[in-house]
């Protein structure tokens, strides 16, 4: 079923704008996450949908129908909780029929879709064990199965896996991804971990402030971000964002230092385009962010390469991060975050040697100094493309 | 400079005999603390002990603790004096009381609790000085009232009191039991599909249960001790155990062994309770201040 | 103490403010009820203070004014009985705090039974006063009580304690202070075992003494707790009359006449109601005034 918020907005009666104006719209059986940091309002646009909160204004269509005065019960939607909170005096089974018993489904039917559940999931041993004696996974799946047995329209999932360990979440984060696969349910997804966002979802709604950012899939959020607030949440190491200036002469970009400039050699703006437009427009300032790994060193000096030194070397396993150290007083990033450089662990590579820094023109992507919006990205094939 | 040989003769010898004191004081801490909670107990084992004295005995100017034990106080109480009419007075109005108070106070503790409600802190405060209200400033009016509306010498009489008297503490306790509960279990209940009323009484109640279990028990000892109302409101038909024991001070003579006897058989439901109560009595008895 | 609400919406419309009914409805009856059952009796009662009303005599009620009011402050037993009041209460709950302390801190120990000594405790709280009052009364008595025996054997001049002027009031202090230092040691016990291990354990480290750890650390903590305690007690005391009651009556003469005897005894023994209820809620005020104090100094000593 699809789903859509027309103009939605929730103003707490002290006065915090906790969503503004969201416009919406879920595919059917897509999988949907709302990704942003803690207080963004993800949480609470979920519930709207669920209809825990009533939006101040606006609308909720569910299947093209007006939900937003709706009875959450009535409204077919399904909820795992970020706590679980599965009912601490029922049974396991007791927890996953409780709704199918409310609506007055036939015991039969109950047992076969009980059956049809807990094998799914793998509790079927623990059906008659009572919440307390389950461990924080096991809770999680009774969840997941209190939601599915209802076999709704619309799963809603609020950080799900944020109370499970490391391993643990990656692997439930795995059957999740392979539980949507089979099951094909609308599903919308909250969460503040940008690595679930990419791995589980169709789409990704990046949220911050009570405002929706972007939309977009996994890859187009990751290449083509549509503001430094978007590069900078997704994508580990963070995005580098350079301070630069675009010299008039031949359109090329040139790294700003306090001392000296530095050439950005092969990055040039085309002349007569909307992206040469918009840049001027900034008055020739820019800052361009260049992924962790769209960056080649080198040990010796090349033409349009940016000398550096390496700072600290961090072992990852089969890369390395690597901090550089550009020349020069200060950082060369804007906001003074260092300089990171994704590279294989098995190029060789020491502390404090010096090394030329080129930029690859993949993942590449300039943005407005002021308002943050992003106004250009430059593809692999050197074809700069309006975002 | 020191020799092998002396720094082997310095380990030789004992530590200084500091830890004997500390262990010495823990077990007389230890005993001094058991002996003064069983010593501080003595009057209550004494009045039990009376209980089984024969008169001969209890009157004595040499009190013993060595007797020959004997039934007869417990036996002249529901002979001569119809105890076990009085015992059903009491535990008829103490046990409906209960139920009447803890079935109001649960919903109206959960409307409280889960509803923005107008002026909730002159409420909360309000009920909060109800506990502070001397009972005799109540007792007058109701006296009067009562007497016209005949309802003096009834059970209705006196649990319309009581419950008047127990429900503002029990929705005040019952609504920190509340608070405990999460709200995320109740709206996954809402999703689920059951009403406010089904969540209230198949998943809220089971979940404090503990609570309800424990603010009754409040409610139980209040009830089955008190006594000005009791005194004011009842005679003869609806008379409780606390009021009759008192009536054994005679003018010229004061009746201890059955006295003894029934403030014995008064404890015992109070002991049971106890067993049940441990863990919740200081949060009730400090109005939440301390859970 | 959070207190979780049901969702809200300026639009609030819809389900949520169709549900606002039924919750309603769960709150009406307890609330209508109590309305009744004590606006009711404290109009009639205020109503009562500033009427010449006799017990026996109804019909001849009369309006009376301030009347009642201004004899009290007149009457030497007015003036007596809110001096025994105060006294029974300062002594009262003064040696239930200081013994309850005390108590509290030989308790806070790690000991086998430790749990079943602190279930103990509750005892003395759970006999009815009426009870407990006249269990003493047993032990006091002049002639076969325990107390007087015991005395006499060791050479301790006695008296016939509930029948003297100077005994009484402290006999009923000493039934008073037996049966709720318990609970004073109870409460402050688990005020003590909410104080954090790692904070004493960190006094201890810091080279203090057992002494210095109670003065200097457990004490400070517990203080709103003590306050809490220290004022049920005081205003629990103050409203005394079961076990005052059946014990002495308020006797011998006025000595033990506390305020609430003095009002029961007004009302029903010389049946002027009105004095009696006139008597009451100075009480009531007297209680009142109490409270605020206290509660400001607990959100003080609790801090912002």
């Amino acid at each position: 079923m699809a789903l859509a918020f027309e103009g939605i907005q929730k103003v707490y009666p002290n006065g915090f704008r906790a969503v503004n104006n969201l416009d919406l719209e879920v595919k059917d059986g897509e999988f949907f996450t709302l990704l942003g940091p803690s207080g963004c309002g993800k949480t609470t646009t979920l519930r709207m949908i669920a209809g825990l909160e009533m939006p101040t204004a606006g609308r909720v269509f569910i299947g093209g129908r007006d939900f937003t005065q709706t009875h959450p019960r009535d409204r077919d939607v399904a909820m795992v909780f970020q706590s679980y909170a599965l009912y601490p005096h029922m049974t396991v089974r007791e927890n996953l029929v409780l709704n199918l018993k409310v609506r007055r489904v036939a015991a039969d039917e109950i047992e076969r879709r009980l059956q049809e559940v807990s094998r799914m999931l793998g509790i079927d041993r623990l059906l008659d064990s009572k919440p307390a004696r389950l461990s924080g996974g096991q809770r999680q799946r009774v969840a997941l199965g209190r939601a599915l047995i209802r076999r709704p329209n619309i799963f809603l999932m609020d950080e799900p896996l944020s109370n499970l360990d490391l391993k643990l979440r990656e692997r439930t984060r795995t059957e999740l991804k392979s539980l949507h696969e089979r099951l094909r349910v609308t599903t919308v997804y909250v969460t503040h971990d940008q690595a679930e966002a990419l791995v589980l979802s169709n789409r990704i709604g990046i949220m911050n402030a009570g405002d929706l950012l972007q939309v977009g899939t996994p890859q187009e959020i990751y290449d083509r971000p549509s503001s430094i607030f978007v590069a900078k949440f997704v994508g580990t190491p963070s995005i580098n964002l350079l301070a630069v200036t675009v010299r008039p002469e031949d359109q090329t970009l040139i790294l700003r230092q306090r001392e000296a400039d530095w050439d950005l050699a092969g990055v040039t703006l085309p002349a007569d385009d909307g992206v040469a437009a918009r840049v001027r427009q900034t008055g020739g300032q820019a800052v361009l962010g260049v992924r962790p790994e769209a960056v080649a060193l080198s040990h010796e000096a090349a033409t349009g390469a940016i000398p550096a030194v390496v700072e600290i070397i961090e072992p990852m396993g089969s890369v390395n991060h690597v901090v550089l150290r550009f020349d020069g007083p200060g950082q060369a990033t804007i906001d003074d975050e260092p300089f990171v450089v994704v590279m294989r662990s098995n190029e060789p590579l020491e502390q404090a040697t010096r090394v030329w820094v080129t930029l690859r023109p993949d993942r590449l992507v300039l943005f407005d100094h002021q308002s943050g919006k992003a106004l250009a990205g430059l593809s692999p094939k050197r074809e700069w493309c309006c975002i | 400079m020191t020799t092998v040989n002396d720094a082997k003769v310095a380990l030789d010898v004992p530590a200084p005999r500091l830890l004997s004191w500390p262990r010495l004081w823990l077990r007389l801490g230890n005993g001094a603390a058991a002996g003064i909670v069983l010593l501080w107990l003595f009057p209550v084992y004494w009045i039990v002990l009376t209980s089984f004295k024969p008169t001969v005995e209890i009157n004595s100017a040499i009190p013993s603790f060595v007797f020959t034990p004997t039934l007869e106080n417990y036996r002249d109480l529901f002979a001569q004096f119809e105890f076990s009419g009085v015992l059903l007075n009491s535990i008829v109005v103490t046990v409906v009381t209960c139920i009447v108070v803890v079935g109001l106070g649960v919903m109206a503790a959960y409307a409280l609790a889960r509803l923005k409600v107008p002026g909730e802190k002159h409420i909360a405060l309000w009920i909060l000085s109800l506990r502070f209200l001397p009972p005799i400033a109540v007792a007058i009016p109701f006296y009067i009232q009562w007497q016209d509306l005949n309802l003096l010498d009834t059970y209705i009489g006196l649990i319309l009191v009581y419950v008047a008297f127990n429900l503002p503490f029990a929705i005040w306790l019952l609504r920190g039991f509340l608070a405990d509960v999460p709200a995320e279990l109740e709206e996954a209940a809402l999703l689920d599909g059951l009403s406010r009323l089904q969540i209230l009484w198949r998943v809220v109640v089971p979940v404090i249960l503990p609570g309800l279990a424990s603010t009754s028990i409040f409610i139980f000892v209040f009830t089955w001790n008190e006594y000005l109302m009791a005194l004011m409101l009842t005679s003869v038909n609806a008379v409780t155990v606390p009021v009759t024991i008192s009536k054994f001070v005679m003018p010229y003579t004061i009746l201890w062994g059955d006295l003894s006897a029934a403030v014995v058989i008064q404890l015992v439901p109070m002991l049971a309770v106890v067993y049940l109560l441990q863990r919740h009595i200081v949060r009730g008895m400090t109005l939440g201040a301390v859970k | 103490m959070q207190v979780q609400r049901m969702a809200t919406g300026a639009a609030a419309g819809g389900w949520q403010r169709r549900e606002r009914w039924v919750v309603l409805l769960l709150l009406g009856p307890s609330m209508l009820y109590l309305f009744a059952m004590s606006v009711y009796p404290t109009v009639h009662s205020l109503w009562l203070s500033v009427q010449n009303y006799t017990l026996y005599r109804p019909d001849m009620a009369s309006f009376a004014g301030f009347d009642n009011f201004v004899e009290l402050l007149d009457k030497e037993v007015f003036t007596q009985s809110f001096i025994v009041t105060i006294l029974f209460s300062a002594f009262a709950v003064t040696l239930e705090f200081a013994i309850g302390l005390a108590v509290a801190v030989l308790l806070d120990r790690k000991m086998a039974g430790i749990g079943l000594l602190r279930t103990l405790l509750i005892v003395p709280v759970l006999i009815s006063p009426v009870g407990m009052g006249l269990t003493f009364r047993y032990i006091l008595a002049p002639t076969y009580g325990l107390l007087t025996y015991l005395l006499q054997s060791i050479g301790i001049p006695t008296a016939d304690w509930m029948a003297s002027t100077t005994w009484a009031l402290p006999a009923v202090i000493l039934v008073d202070v037996w049966q709720w230092t318990p609970f004073v040691t109870l409460i402050l016990l688990s005020g003590m075992q909410s104080v954090s291990v790692e904070v004493t354990e960190a006094a201890e480290l810091d080279g203090l003494t057992e002494r210095q750890k109670l003065w200097h650390i457990v004490m400070p903590l517990i203080r709103p707790v003590a306050i809490v305690v220290v004022l049920i007690r005081l205003i629990d005391s103050i409203r005394v009359f079961d076990m005052i009651f059946v014990l002495t009556r308020g006797g011998p003469g006025t000595s033990t006449e506390v305020l609430s005897v003095y009002s029961y005894v007004t009302g029903f023994t010389e049946g002027d109601m009105g004095s009696a209820a006139a008597l009451a809620w100075v009480t009531v005020v007297f209680v009142n005034i109490l409270v605020f104090f206290f509660l400001r100094a607990l959100s003080r000593a609790e801090g912002s």
